[in-house]
């Protein structure tokens, strides 16, 4: 009866031996295997075998890993001894990688806030935000707010809903004294379940205080610096808006950069009656200003709340607007929009994509310069393979290499990042640092990232090199082909190719930018500033404005309820004779006075605007309306003036159309306005002032408003600086475009450096030649340029649609915007050029000065 | 100037006293008689290896023989330069170890 061996063991042994071995050595062990069983017994001889294999094994990786560290030593020396000996090239190698990993750190440093951002709160799988689509003029739009009645019914309602909480700005300038500090402060009203749902923890006080107190505080860490130092806060009292105490029974935890939801100060919900005069108006079902949050159960179906609670608007109250409010994970809110398109998950991909082609670029450049200056290391290669390498092992040997060049380029990165952290922060206006990479995942990550740069960079000249043939190596007679030659050129036409299409597109970021803050917007917004009226001011504004006016250099004033870089004020509900049952438009309103269009120098379009006649007429000008050419549009075909319009339940007399102005941001197209006469609600007072003497000006403005408002400092700003704010996002990608641009051309050209040094270096025997023959210097340039000019143009070719599509998508965001024109494109692409011509140059110069007598002496 | 390792020598050795029945089975067992040790298989196959990768002994496989259990085996042979290269290391032994008798190790 014969006994087989382990089979396990068995399989063990005959993968850890050769293929030429396998047979003979298995049969080695089964020989001695059938001894044991006939001496010691089958169970003896099991353990003999099992034992056997074991520490075979081991012999044989004992043996390789000696054999492998040695080679890896002399890799290592060889890599090194390269390094130093080409020092030029080395470094622009180096310097090309550091480039690209330093965008690539940077640049995954931003995309991991934003992706983190509002996900540290612990209930994050719970945490979900009421929006509500409503239905406007027979669309359905989407709003993150929803009526603040509805957080507590469905609360009520429904077991799976743990907690809601509403949030809501009360202001964004208040008045908040303690003893001799006085500053200007938004304050924020929300439901105190807003800090048991989400992650804002105390560092002093507590919730439990304040359920029965309304007119308690919360402060951040910052705050009660500001404005207590080291004292303790809690239980002191802040002067709000010079009217109500607050005592203070928390202090938070600064809240974090990367949440949405940000606030200093938070005040109970209710105190919101107090402050809009309006009792109950944190109980209707007809105002979506507000924020409301959900916290659900485990092993909730949101698909089905969403169901039950569709129509609960609609239920609290008909006459509301058609709005169905569902519920949206708050944490992809950020990222994926709240209809779940749009969100800034796409500036995201834009940057990972810019972080990839850079370091794409950097990488090809390797390749290139490798490649190109393989033939230096042939006889090295020739050697080795003499003394018997495989090709395997040169393969594996230049693998190794550039893995280790990559490692010091990332150390460079990490040393460039470090010093550009500080720049890249206020270009992107984050708080980055770079202590996020210390986590065992990301330190995988980067491990990973560096080993994979490396075998990109040097797959390609690893393969070259390796299928080089000894013979010819050694005589000296082997050249680059024309295959690798050519595949050389397309990695340079491409790099170029992509530095084209990102030269394009910041030229049209910023040519856009141009556009939007110096089109004509319709009205006037230079030497206008604006301040908010406080105190007595507002009680007494036609005296303020009289006052005022009193000065020369005060050309106009007029007040508005919201600021007019941005009216955001709307309403629905309108009707007019002729109207169509379907035709619901939200038309955006502004309550002024009469100067409204004299002081931004709006022009009327037809009929006329508020005169003295209309606002002291028994109605005191409360029933008439001024609206702009949209709405009037959307009314109906004719001159509506003299028609009524009927809102709510008041009616209006059309007195007049102004021009279309644009009172929103350039994104948007230009919606249904209506003017009202209602100067008594006046949250902004805006001054046309002489652009001469502004600075005294300002001086005589701020001594009257402090003779009406004596507790409050004079604030203003500027009008036109508003609307640049308005841009402000958009400003920053162009300055982020444009120097990642600057990178990747740079990084192209010393790309396109190290090639033209290194062909120079071919050529110089054939210019001293060509020379000798009589060529002269300039035409030894231009032969040497015509080359790599060539590629360049090819680059644009490739580039101009590429670049076309995307600006077209960076300019969709845009309801206004400028036209593609074909000089950006040649602007770009001369610019390239240019560029490349500078580049190559200087090392066609240099080969076509050398004297013809040293370049051919070396043969 | 390489000279053989030790285990590199006894393997040789063994080789060279096996006498055309060098296969490893044999060469253990008579490596592991010789020095009282208890090699393990893979211990033997390394300085094989190397030893054929220096060309001091040659590989040959041979015919299976006649009569039940005679399998083809994998021969191992000693060249001429494998026994140059004993010869060295016995030169080397000796000379290292001439004049130190026994006695100095009481």
């Amino acid at each position: 009866m014969k006994h087989k061996p382990p089979k396990i063991a068995k399989w063990l042994l005959k993968s850890f031996l050769k293929k030429e071995d396998r047979a003979f050595r298995t049969e080695d062990f089964e020989e001695v295997f059938q001894r044991e069983i006939k001496d010691r017994g089958i169970f003896r001889a099991y353990i003999w075998y099992w034992f056997q294999v074991i520490r075979t094994i081991l012999e044989f990786i004992n043996f390789s890993f000696y054999w492998r560290l040695t080679m890896f030593k002399n890799y290592l020396k060889t890599a090194l001894r390269n390094i130093k000996r080409h020092k030029g090239f080395s470094i622009i190698n180096i310097l090309g990688l550091a480039i690209g990993m330093t965008c690539t750190i940077l640049i995954f440093l931003w995309v991991y806030d934003e992706i983190s951002t509002d996900k540290f709160h612990k209930n994050d799988n719970c945490l979900y935000q009421i929006t509500s689509r409503v239905l406007i003029s027979g669309e359905w739009q989407t709003w993150p707010g929803a009526p603040p009645a509805i957080g507590p019914a469905i609360k009520e309602e429904y077991p799976e809903i743990v907690n809601t909480a509403r949030l809501n700005n009360i202001a964004n300038n208040v008045l908040v004294t303690y003893k001799e500090k006085r500053f200007i402060e938004p304050i924020q009203a929300g439901d105190i379940s807003l800090l048991e749902m989400f992650t804002f923890p105390l560092v002093k006080g507590s919730i439990e205080t304040v359920k029965n107190d309304r007119y308690s505080i919360f402060i951040t860490e910052k705050i009660a610096e500001k404005y207590f130092g080291d004292e303790n806060p809690i239980g002191k009292v802040l002067l709000i808006d010079n009217s109500l105490n607050f005592t203070v029974k928390g202090v938070l935890k600064n809240i974090p950069d990367n949440s949405t939801i940000k606030f200093d100060f938070l005040v109970p919900l209710e105190n919101l009656d107090n402050f809009y005069n309006r009792d109950g108006y944190t109980l209707t079902w007809s105002n979506f200003s507000f924020k409301t949050y959900v916290q659900v159960g485990n092993n909730v179906s949101i698909e089905d709340l969403n169901k039950k609670i569709e129509n609960r608007i609609i239920e609290g109250n008909a006459n509301s607007e058609q709005a169905k409010p569902f519920l949206r994970k708050y944490s992809d809110i950020f990222l994926y929009g709240i209809k779940g398109t749009g969100g800034n998950i796409n500036q995201v991909y834009m940057f990972g994509i810019i972080a990839g082609i850079v370091l794409l670029i950097a990488c090809i450049n390797f390749m290139n310069i490798s490649t190109a200056r393989a033939g230096t290391r042939a006889r090295e290669i020739g050697m080795r393979k003499v003394a018997g390498a495989h090709r395997k092992n040169i393969m594996w040997q230049f693998l190794g290499e550039s893995t280790v060049l990559t490692i010091i380029s990332f150390i460079f990165a990490l040393i460039l990042s470090f010093l550009f952290l500080p720049a890249f922060n206020s270009l992107s206006g984050k708080n980055l640092s770079l202590n996020i990479l210390i986590q065992p995942f990301i330190i995988f990550g980067i491990i990973g990232i560096i080993i994979f740069t490396g075998l990109i960079s040097g797959s390609y000249p690893a393969v070259f090199l390796a299928s080089f043939r000894p013979v010819s190596m050694l005589k000296g007679t082997e050249s680059s082909g024309k295959k690798s030659s050519f595949f050389r050129k397309v990695l340079v036409v491409l790099q170029f190719a992509i530095s084209i299409v990102l030269i394009i597109c910041t030229l049209v970021i910023y040519r856009q930018l141009n556009f939007v803050l110096n089109r004509d917007l319709g009205l006037e917004k230079n030497q206008v500033i604006y301040t908010v009226p406080r105190g007595e001011i507002g009680n007494n504004y036609s005296v303020f404005k009289q006052e005022l006016l009193k000065y020369p250099d005060v050309l106009n004033i007029t007040t508005t309820q919201a600021p007019v870089s941005y009216i955001g004020w709307n309403t629905t509900n309108w009707d007019w004779e002729g109207k169509e049952e379907i035709t619901n438009p939200l038309v955006n309103f502004v309550f002024t006075d009469i100067d409204f269009i004299n002081t931004f120098g709006i022009e009327m379009e037809d009929g006329v605007f508020f005169l003295k006649e209309h606002v002291t007429s028994a109605n005191g000008g409360q029933d008439k309306i001024v609206i702009n050419e949209t709405f009037a549009d959307i009314i109906g075909e004719g001159s509506p003036v003299g028609k009524s319009l009927v809102n709510g339940n008041q009616s209006y007399t059309i007195i007049g159309i102004v021009k279309d102005f644009n009172y929103q941001p350039l994104f948007r197209q230009i919606e249904p306005m209506a003017i009202f006469y209602f100067p008594s609600i006046s949250n902004f007072i805006y001054m046309k002032i002489n652009s001469q003497n502004i600075a005294s000006t300002v001086e005589n403005i701020g001594n009257i408003y402090n003779k009406f408002a004596a507790d409050y400092p004079f604030e203003y700003r500027f009008l036109d600086k508003d609307f640049e704010r308005l841009y402000g996002s958009v400003q920053q990608r162009g300055r982020l475009f444009r120097y990642f641009a600057f990178l990747a051309v740079f990084v192209s050209c010393l790309g396109l450096f190290g090639l033209a040094s290194f062909t120079a270096e071919q050529r110089t025997k054939e210019i001293g030649i060509r020379k000798v023959l009589g060529s002269k210097i300039s035409g030894i340039i231009i032969l040497l340029n015509k080359e790599f000019l060539k590629w360049v143009a090819a680059a644009n070719i490739i580039a101009w649609p590429v670049a076309f599509y995307f600006s077209n998508k960076l300019l969709s965001n845009y309801a206004f915007r400028i036209n593609l024109g074909l000089d950006i494109f040649i602007i770009s692409g001369l610019f390239a050029f240019v560029i490349a011509i500078l580049t190559i140059s200087s090392q066609s110069i240099k080969a076509a000065s050398t004297n013809p007598v040293d370049s051919l002496r070396n043969e | 100037m390489k000279l053989l390792s030790r285990s590199e020598e006894i393997a040789l050795l063994a080789i060279w006293r096996l006498n055309g029945n060098a296969y490893g089975v044999t060469i253990r067992d008579i490596v592991n008689e010789l020095t009282g040790k208890d090699w393990s298989f893979g211990a033997i196959y390394v300085p094989l290896d190397k030893l054929t990768q220096k060309g001091f002994v040659l590989k040959q496989i041979s015919e299976p023989g006649s009569g039940r259990g005679e399998r083809s085996r994998c021969l191992y042979e000693l060249t001429s330069t494998g026994k140059a290269a004993l010869k060295e290391i016995r030169e080397i032994q000796d000379s290292l170890w001439e004049g130190i008798s026994s006695i100095a190790f009481d």
